[in-house]
């Protein structure tokens, strides 16, 4: 998985590409716990990320419970089976989905 | 409550109150007019008395002789001053003789007039003349001097006179001739009539009225003792009992001492009081026990339920063969059983077995029957060999007599051959690929359980692909309609043939449905369970299938494998990424907890169903037993502080495969997902 990040002040968009999954939710994990500190508007761009599993639940479930303390997060451009898991899941009613 | 309390006293008293005025109305006109005519009499008598008096003052063969005198001869006065004596002493207001004219009787003259000196009356002068009073006295004048009477008496009352009444008295006076000269009157007052007929009237309505009140009241107190406050504790404790079900710790007996039909109530409602509460007391250990009962007896059900394999497809890992089993016990447990275990990898155990009798006891001597058959037949034995073992465990314990008739049969899954052996058990029936279902009679043995030492034989049957067997129990050509037709072995394989080609499922559907057709409404008498085996034939290649170590890091080699595979078979994207996620969450899964914190062998097998279009995937491991299916579902409505991380991944795995099984088998975690693709 490639995570893309584009810090604007205190706005962060990670880009994701590829699959987030249990081999790469670890790297995502660590990316955030580096970046997130002093972020205020965090956005997840997924449009290149193929699908996810519940381990990338879970990272973004870990992002939006620190987001929800220090700012607001988004996360744009899901596909059509992503967007499916949020829905089975009740993410959809947790995430900011745009 | 008190609207009709009111209703009644109102009611009650009421009535006494109409009755006693109406009596005293009737008492009053009896006595007023008894009083009256009693002192009328008194009064007349007393008149005419004085009148007889007045009489012998008065010489009839004179009057001419007074009439002449001008009323100042001596002899004259001498009869106005005795006259006038009689009439102050002997309580007459007016003493006076008249002569009427006798052509009508129109006027009198005056020849004696006395008064009373007390009464306000003045005198008429001698040879006063006027007219007379009225036609009543013209007429009795009129008599006395026809003498059709020797007396008359005028009675002028109240109401038909202005002045105060009175009674007039009159006698005729007879000369010597006989013949009457002239009439002597005497009047009397009647105001000691009118004052006592007044005072009795009093005295009457004082009388009445205070009767009146004493009865309102007598009738208020008596009706309050005696019927309202014992109707109200009645009432009262009727609406406690309702409302806490339980009979009164002081008897309305002891508190309501009337001996009437009041008492008889209270008595009643105290007696009522103890049934119901006994009842209830009974109603309520009952139910309870009926509850218990009836809790075990679900229980029960359901552990006999789970007790045999009910997860269908049952082995979705073997596409050599496919099988489906229904059981519908008539009471809430049966006595029928079906079986199916791999006894190894190349080896499928099949048991249809009917317990004798029903409900309990059936269910208890089928679950031991059951793990006995099983056990014999892992012990790698035939059919026969099985029945044998099995029988000779059974009779050694078997006091109350029971038995079971056992179809056991043992499929060879690489070579298509059926071993079988029959304890006393139904016919099996038997479709051939081209052809339809037809009975297949084989050799019968003895029940199991009947008796000790019988031998069982075998029969060996080549099952080519496309072949099916259904095996049953009574329950099915046996089942009743209303009309107590029997269901019958005709009926049965009509309904096996009616689509002789569907899956294991569909031809039992089937004859499920022809069953229902049949019996229509009346009551299931009989358990109903059947198996339908269909033999597909020895897998084509042998299974495509990857083993690794299980740990994250061999996820990637897993989903590589699976998507070779995949792509193999044209599988869409979408579909190709759900699958793709199962397999990370499912590896995941087993390198965390099969073996730890150790590490062990997992083996991911691939197959593909060209006809479905359905992708099998099975993970094997010899970790500890665990199913993940078993773990509950998340709950996806929490926010997001509230959710626990993790527990997602098998849920979202149900939710986008469409089948998925476990099962703990040889020693190893077997879990199967399916996807039509």
């Amino acid at each position: 998985m490639i995570i893309d990040q584009n810090k604007n002040g205190n706005a962060l968009v990670l880009a994701l590409e590829g699959r987030l999954d249990t081999m790469t939710a670890p790297q995502l994990e660590a990316a955030l716990k580096e970046a997130l500190p002093g972020v205020e508007a965090l956005t997840f761009d997924l449009e290149k990320l193929d699908y996810i599993s519940s381990a990338g639940l879970r990272v973004l479930l870990s992002a939006q419970k620190t987001m929800n303390k220090q700012g607001t997060m988004k996360v744009k451009n899901a596909n059509e089976m992503i967007l499916e898991i949020f829905e089975v899941t009740g993410f959809c009613d947790i995430l900011t989905i745009e | 409550m008190k609207r009709l309390r009111q209703h009644v006293t109102f009611k009650s008293i009421a009535g006494m109150v109409l009755l006693l005025v109406l009596f005293s109305a009737i008492v009053s006109v009896i006595g007023y007019r008894t009083f009256t005519n009693a002192l009328l009499d008194q009064y007349a008598e007393g008149a005419f008395l004085t009148a007889q008096t007045a009489a012998e003052l008065v010489d009839a063969d004179r009057l001419d002789e007074y009439a002449q005198s001008g009323g100042t001869t001596p002899a004259y006065m001498d009869v106005w001053n005795r006259m006038d004596h009689l009439c102050n002493t002997s309580g007459s207001t007016f003493i006076y003789v008249i002569v009427p004219d006798r052509s009508d009787y129109g006027h009198i003259t005056f020849l004696f007039s006395t008064i009373d000196h007390d009464s306000s009356y003045t005198k008429y002068d001698f040879g006063f003349v006027r007219e007379t009073t009225n036609d009543e006295y013209r007429e009795k004048y009129r008599a006395l001097y026809d003498l059709a009477a020797d007396r008359e008496l005028v009675i002028r009352d109240k109401g038909n006179i202005e002045t105060d009444s009175h009674i007039t008295a009159m006698i005729g006076l007879k000369g010597s001739d006989g013949q009457v000269k002239g009439i002597l009157c005497v009047q009397r007052q009647m105001d000691v009539l009118a004052a006592e007929r007044n005072t009795f009237l009093n005295k009457v309505a004082i009388a009445l009225v205070g009767l009146l009140l004493l009865v309102i009241a007598g009738q208020a107190v008596y009706l309050h003792r005696v019927l309202l406050r014992p109707l109200n504790l009645i009432t009262e404790e009727a609406a406690r009992f309702s409302r806490e079900n339980r009979a009164a710790a002081h008897k309305l007996r002891e508190v309501i001492r009337n001996k009437d039909e009041i008492g008889q109530l209270a008595d009643s409602v105290d007696r009522m009081e103890e049934q119901i509460e006994t009842y209830i007391t009974d109603i309520t250990r009952i139910t309870a026990e009926r509850e218990r009962i009836s809790t075990e007896l679900s229980l029960a059900t359901r552990i006999q339920a789970a007790f045999i394999p009910h997860l269908f497809p049952p082995f979705p890992d073997r596409p050599e063969f496919s099988l489906y089993a229904t059981m519908d016990p008539a009471k809430e447990v049966g006595g029928d059983f079906y079986d199916f275990f791999l006894i190894d990898e190349d080896h499928l155990g099949l048991v249809m077995a009917d317990v004798s009798g029903k409900g309990v006891p059936a269910a208890l001597f089928m679950m031991a029957s059951k793990i006995i058959l099983q056990s014999c037949a892992m012990l790698g034995h035939g059919p026969a060999a099985i029945l044998t073992k099995t029988n000779e465990a059974i009779c050694s314990n078997n006091q109350e007599q029971m038995f079971v008739t056992v179809w056991l049969g043992i499929l060879e899954i690489s070579t298509g051959k059926l071993t079988a052996a029959n304890a006393g058990h139904e016919y099996p029936v038997v479709k051939r690929a081209e052809g339809g279902f037809e009975l297949y009679k084989d050799r019968h043995g003895l029940v199991v359980g009947a008796m000790g030492g019988v031998r069982y034989r075998e029969y060996e049957l080549q099952m080519a692909p496309g072949d099916k067997i259904f095996v049953y129990t009574d329950g099915v050509p046996e089942a009743n309609n209303a009309r107590n037709e029997l269901f019958g072995m005709e009926r049965m394989i009509a309904a096996l043939n009616e689509d002789a080609c569907a899956g294991p499922e569909g031809i039992l559907k089937n004859v499920r449905r022809a069953v229902d057709d049949f019996v229509e409404e009346a009551e299931q008498f009989d358990d109903l369970t059947m198996l339908c085996l269909e033999y597909k034939g020895p897998q084509a290649q042998p299974p495509r299938e990857l083993t690794v170590d299980a740990a994250v890091g061999n996820i990637p080699s897993a989903i590589e494998f699976a998507e070779a595979e995949l792509d193999a078979v044209a599988c869409p994207m979408k579909a190709k990424m759900q699958l793709t996620m199962a397999i990370d969450e499912i590896m995941a899964n087993i390198a965390q907890y099969a073996y730890a914190p150790g590490t062990g062998p997992v083996t991911l097998r691939f197959a593909f169903e060209e006809g479905t279009r359905t992708v099998t995937l099975t993970f094997l491991d010899k970790g500890m037993p665990y199913d993940p299916l078993q773990k509950e579902d998340p709950d996806v409505s929490l926010s997001a502080e509230d959710r626990p991380i993790g527990g997602l991944g098998v849920y979202l795995v149900k939710k986008t495969m469409d089948h998925v099984a476990y099962e703990y088998r040889h020693n190893q975690n077997v879990l199967t997902i399916q996807k039509r693709i």
